[in-house]
């Protein structure tokens, strides 16, 4: 029943428009929490087009590939990372400490390709190319897995990147959590007509947001990771709602739809992931 | 079971509008007039830098009894193109030629502003509305684009009042509410709101304005809001309940209102019908 109205609303929600004003309560699966996995001592996820999970391992110093039945490969060796990302090819570009590596689709090795780039988050185009946040010198990046690379924006400090599923906008998650930027992407890959288009729900008093980690669903929902829990926009940037914290107080770092049917939600909590069901799949 | 889901779900997404009574009739105000003399309409296309990369439509109004010598008043429209439809809900353009050839409002250039879209580099995609971000965000942006943008433009081309009294917004829906916010923010340069089933709810933090009323020292605006009994109710709000919390508020703080509700829902229709009241008292002297 629930996948039968799911594909209803999907239908309803990307064909006719009406992506705009769905309540929490269509998005989520009614009594589905989130649920903690035994996978731990993890530094970043991302997902692959197929909707296959990878996983940095901070312990192992390696990137595995969770299938579809909860077992885990290695897929690269002696690549710590902080930020991963997957290109259509299914190579994988890694930022690790103050570089970027990149991993070839079924290469155990990734090689560093830019030297001296310290990036806290990914995010890929079909075309192949990765974005790149760069807080610390308040940059965004676009680099090649050559390794040429480009610096498309020099006053942000951004720390959590997705592209909408046509590839016209990047969406930026500000490091203060005060907004997403978006921008336009431009044919060259060069960003564009920056606004402050989203405007995350803030704590009430204390201490201030952040946006660590941001994801897309195939609606174009805006899923942004905050402290005050994982909080769904509209493609317009309206709210629709708030997921609570997973591991309260404690809140996801980095978050992305996996899976077969890319409709689960995974959180990167600390250095341990949760999975939650979720009615719409993602990008 | 799962069809009559299927079929409850579709009914309830796209039948909502059948529950209003909704059976508002325009008035003669409201229809072209042979014998009155009928305005101008230049259309053109804006760029913004205060919105970066949008562009938008917009349509200004020049009504056959402007001279260029005496100043007159400006109203501008959100979401302008319905607003300017002479076959629409309020006909807006039609209105005014009425109206200002019986003296019931002064002569009053129209701006119909469209919201702006960022255009996609690649043409086959669409590009992103920024509608919900210009129109429903309580900020200053708004009413600066169109203090730097859309009043020098206008004041370039035509002798128009620049006292807050001789300039009016309007808008539907959260064009309603960018109308209010903009006035808010600047009552120095806009002293007249008209809003229609505005989205006085938090798409945004809207929903801000009841209290920041009460407890704001009462700025020189006139407001004419309008909603339905039948308006929305979604999970950024109830439209009823937020426009007569506002006409509660802006009663609490003494402000020159009036709040008219009918039994519509989230449509313009009940607004065109009462636009050339609407019109009459908010220009009224």
């Amino acid at each position: 029943m629930n996948r039968f109205l799911a594909c209803f609303l999907l239908l309803v929600s990307t064909t006719m428009g009406y992506s705009q004003d769905i309540p929490l309560s269509q998005i989520l699966v009614p009594s589905e929490n989130w649920k903690k996995t035994t996978l731990s001592n993890l530094s970043a996820l991302a997902s692959d087009s197929q909707g296959a999970l990878f996983l940095a391992n901070s312990k192992t110093k390696s990137i595995s590939k969770l299938d579809s039945n909860g077992k885990t490969t290695d897929v690269v060796m002696d690549a710590p990372a902080k930020a991963l990302a997957l290109d259509s090819l299914g190579g994988i570009y890694l930022a690790s400490g103050s570089n970027i590596l990149y991993a070839a689709s079924g290469n155990a090795k990734a090689s560093m390709i830019i030297e001296g780039l310290d990036c806290i988050a990914l995010c890929t185009l079909n075309q192949g190319k990765c974005y790149g946040a760069a807080p610390t010198e308040k940059a965004i990046y676009l680099f090649d897995k050559s390794g040429a690379k480009k610096k498309v924006n020099t006053e942000d400090a951004v720390i959590s990147l997705a592209v909408s599923n046509d590839e016209t906008t990047l969406f930026a998650g500000s490091a203060d959590g005060r907004s997403v930027f978006t921008f336009r992407i431009e044919q060259n890959g060069d960003i564009t007509a920056k606004d402050r288009y989203v405007a995350p729900r803030k704590p009430l008093a204390g201490v201030t947001g952040s946006v660590p980690g941001m994801t897309l669903d195939k609606a174009n929902r805006i899923y942004a990771a905050t402290s005050l829990g994982v909080q769904v926009f509209d493609p317009t940037g309206r709210l629709c709602g708030v997921l609570l914290q997973p591991d309260f107080p404690s809140f996801a770092s980095s978050i992305a739809f996996a899976g077969s049917d890319k409709s689960t939600l995974y959180a990167l909590v600390g250095q341990n992931l949760y999975t939650r069901k979720i009615l719409f799949p993602g990008k | 079971m799962k069809r009559f889901l299927s079929c409850a779900c579709f009914l309830a997404l796209f039948c909502n509008f059948l529950i209003a009574a909704d059976d508002y009739v325009l008035g003669i105000d409201s229809q072209p007039n042979p014998s009155t003399p009928k305005g101008k309409i230049e259309k053109s296309e804006w760029k913004s830098n205060i919105f970066p990369g949008t562009v938008r439509e917009m349509l200004i109004y020049v009504p056959a009894q402007y001279d260029g010598k005496t100043p007159a008043a400006v109203m501008i429209f959100q979401d302008g193109s319905s607003y300017a439809n002479e076959k629409g809900q309020f006909r807006a353009t039609v209105v005014f030629d009425n109206l200002i050839h019986k003296k019931e409002m002064p002569v009053t250039i129209g701006v119909f502003l469209n919201p702006g879209t960022v255009p996609a580099s690649n043409a086959k995609e669409k590009g992103r509305s920024n509608r919900s971000f210009e129109y429903d965000t309580p900020s200053d942006q708004y009413a600066t684009f169109l203090e730097k943008e859309i009043l020098p433009e206008i004041e370039k081309k035509y002798n128009v009042r620049k006292d807050p009294a001789g300039r009016a917004l309007c808008g539907i829906s959260s064009g309603g509410i960018c109308a209010f916010t903009a006035a808010w923010e600047r009552p120095d340069l806009f002293g007249k709101v008209l809003s229609h089933v505005g989205s006085f709810t938090n798409i945004r933090g809207g929903d801000v304005y009841p209290g920041m009323i009460r407890k704001t020292e009462k700025k020189p605006i006139r407001i004419f809001l309008q909603d339905g009994s039948n308006d929305l109710d979604n999970l950024h709000g109830h439209w009823p309940l937020a426009n007569r919390s506002m006409a509660a508020s802006l009663k609490f703080a003494k402000y020159d209102f009036v709040y008219v509700e009918g039994d519509g829902g989230h449509n313009g229709k009940h607004g065109g019908v009462i636009l050339p009241e609407s019109l009459r008292w908010l220009w009224r002297e």
